[in-house]
């Protein structure tokens, strides 16, 4: 091998398979001094994830711990991948969990804000709340999402596995729910107001408040559900009582809408990503089934939501014993694993499974009976392994 | 002016090259094959390939083995270029499958060669600029380097191992689940 030049010895490790784990970088790392130097070197990170663009991202594990409790917490669900423990505290409540960023609300008196947690390197950054959000006391409820700054780039044809931005710049989007002060005098119905704002870790800052009008008491936050990123589009599900709308935000035109929802109940829906188009999972505890949604947008954009009905999950059949443990349903929740097919099941006396929605599959991956119900998947955002190859 | 403009492509492909390797060897090939190379394109477009092209790196029994790969891997691209024209047509498909599946049986046979072979063609293919080639060698090494241990890779391919124990114990402890 000594006889190839470095550049062809390259060539020829970048053609090894991505995986999880990436066993056969580390064994090739190990070999000698140049092998080593190769892999760690600038820019294989970047080819490698190139040469093996398709590589589709899997779910790692999960943060419970999100609403309640003494904090968030990691639980891996593949035995490869567990990062350093959240350095976590009381009054930190975790919103949502994207590129290997998690983003925390801390609710403490002392610092109230947000914290950017980078599960892989362990670093994090605390942020100031939006000022508007800070000054008004009757803000009635906020959620956030964490994204890469650039990946608006990586939608344009670049890497979309976030390799090249691991540890780079970061967005965090705040939007809230208020009363419409001015509105609610004297009107009969009270309006609910909506806005955005977004913090670059770029600049620094916090941008000027989006709005949009929002009736009824539709507000977001109310079933810690975290957002749902399709392509430029950030989605959030309004909640009121047990019916719920979806809050769709566009991060390149700052626009905020309402889009309407089936008929589904809060807690037991979850947005997904279909084929690139908006869908919801939605767990009906009568029939202990998960069935399918999609939207379809006509040339005149106008939407229709659409059920699957041939694609029905019958739980009952892979859980035997569901009908005896799952009596009510508030002792379950469901959340998809952004980027991938999978959704992760929560039952209070069964514990976490995941559901793969192509091929049915059904895993446990926690015995945790009485586990949290809320929780957010974390997804790998990049090619398989060479993050978690400390060196490389 | 169909008639004519396929005259001038057989004209084309007729044109004849030579190629020159390190020990003084002569090797004709049609233009088609050649072109393989980016490198010999290059030439070719810059009309210094009179009297023959020099291959100072490579031997004549390594481009002995690479004409006999371009020779291939040309007669398939102009197949592709054949049926862009009638590619709704089922039977053609057909035969355009049986021919990528001989090909595969080509490319398989073609790598049967000792691991000196192997690299002396990855450095050929890389200087000739043959991506096809080139592609296809590297990943015959890296298959083989894939799922070994570091030592049998060493082994296998002679390589000294210069990482001190202390380097060795790091990167073992750092990733401790690759060998669990």
């Amino acid at each position: 091998m000594m006889a190839l030049p470095e550049e062809l010895v390259e060539e020829i490790l970048l053609r090894l398979p991505p995986e999880e784990p990436p066993a056969h970088l580390v064994r090739a790392a190990m070999v000698c001094k140049a092998w080593r130097r190769i892999l760690s070197g600038a820019g294989f990170r970047r080819r490698y994830c190139r040469f093996h663009r398709a590589t589709p991202p899997t779910l790692l594990g999960y943060v419970c711990g999100v609403s309640t409790g003494p904090g968030p917490q990691f639980v891996p669900t593949t035995s490869y991948f567990s990062p350093p423990p959240l350095a976590t505290r009381c009054g930190y409540r975790a919103m949502d969990c994207r590129h290997g960023r998690v983003l925390i609300r801390d609710t403490s008196e002392e610092s109230p804000g947000f914290v950017v947690y980078d599960l892989i390197t362990g670093n994090r950054q605390h942020l100031s709340l939006p000022a508007a959000t800070h000054q008004r006391t009757d803000m009635c409820s906020f959620v956030g999402a964490v994204l890469c700054a650039r990946h608006h780039h990586h939608q344009r044809g670049g890497c979309d596995h976030h390799l090249e931005c691991h540890g780079g710049p970061f967005l965090v989007v705040s939007v809230g729910t208020d009363d419409d002060a001015g509105a609610a005098a004297g009107a009969e119905h009270r309006a609910m107001r909506t806005c955005a704002s977004v913090y670059s870790s770029e600049t620094g800052a916090w941008s000027p408040q989006t709005h949009c009008g929002n009736q009824n008491y539709y507000g977001v936050g109310c079933c810690h559900e975290p957002s749902l990123l399709i392509g430029d589009t950030l989605y959030f599900i309004l909640a009121c009582d047990d019916v719920i709308k979806i809050l769709k935000y566009d991060l390149c035109g700052h626009g905020l809408s309402v889009i309407d929802a089936p008929q589904v109940f809060n807690n037991k829906a979850v947005l997904i990503d279909v084929d690139g188009g908006l869908g919801i999972v939605q767990f009906d505890h009568d029939y202990c089934s998960i069935y399918t949604w999609s939207r379809h947008v006509d040339a005149y954009g106008v939407g229709e939501w659409v059920r699957h009905n041939n694609n029905v999950v019958r739980l009952e059949t892979l859980i035997p014993t569901i009908h005896d443990n799952v009596q009510c349903p508030d002792h379950m929740s469901i959340h998809f694993a952004e980027g991938t097919s999978t959704v992760l099941l929560c039952f209070n006396f069964l514990g976490v499974f995941t559901l793969d929605l192509n091929s049915r599959q059904l895993r446990e991956v926690n015995f945790n009976k009485t586990c949290d119900n809320d929780m957010l998947p974390y997804v790998n955002f990049y090619i398989p392994g060479i993050p978690l190859v400390p060196f490389l | 002016m169909a008639s004519a403009g396929s005259g001038d492509e057989k004209a084309a492909a007729a044109a004849m090259i030579t190629l020159i390797s390190s020990d003084n060897e002569k090797f004709e090939v049609t233009e088609a094959t050649a072109t393989l190379s980016q490198t010999i394109r290059h030439m070719i477009e810059d009309g210094c390939t009179d009297g023959g092209v020099p291959l100072p790196n490579v031997t004549s029994k390594i481009l002995a083995r690479v004409i006999e790969y371009c020779k291939k891997h040309a007669t398939a691209a102009a197949g592709e270029e054949g049926s862009s024209s009638s590619f709704s047509d089922a039977a053609f498909l057909e035969v355009d499958r049986a021919f990528l599946e001989e090909l595969e049986e080509f490319d398989d046979a073609f790598l049967e060669v000792d691991r000196a072979t192997l690299f002396d063609l990855i450095l050929a293919a890389n200087y000739l600029d043959i991506k096809g080639l080139l592609n296809l060698t590297c990943q015959k090494v890296a298959d083989s380097v894939k799922g070994k241990t570091p030592e049998q890779i060493r082994e296998m391919y002679n390589i000294v191992n210069d990482l001190t124990p202390e380097e060795e114990a790091e990167i073992r402890r750092e990733t401790q689940w690759a060998f669990e």
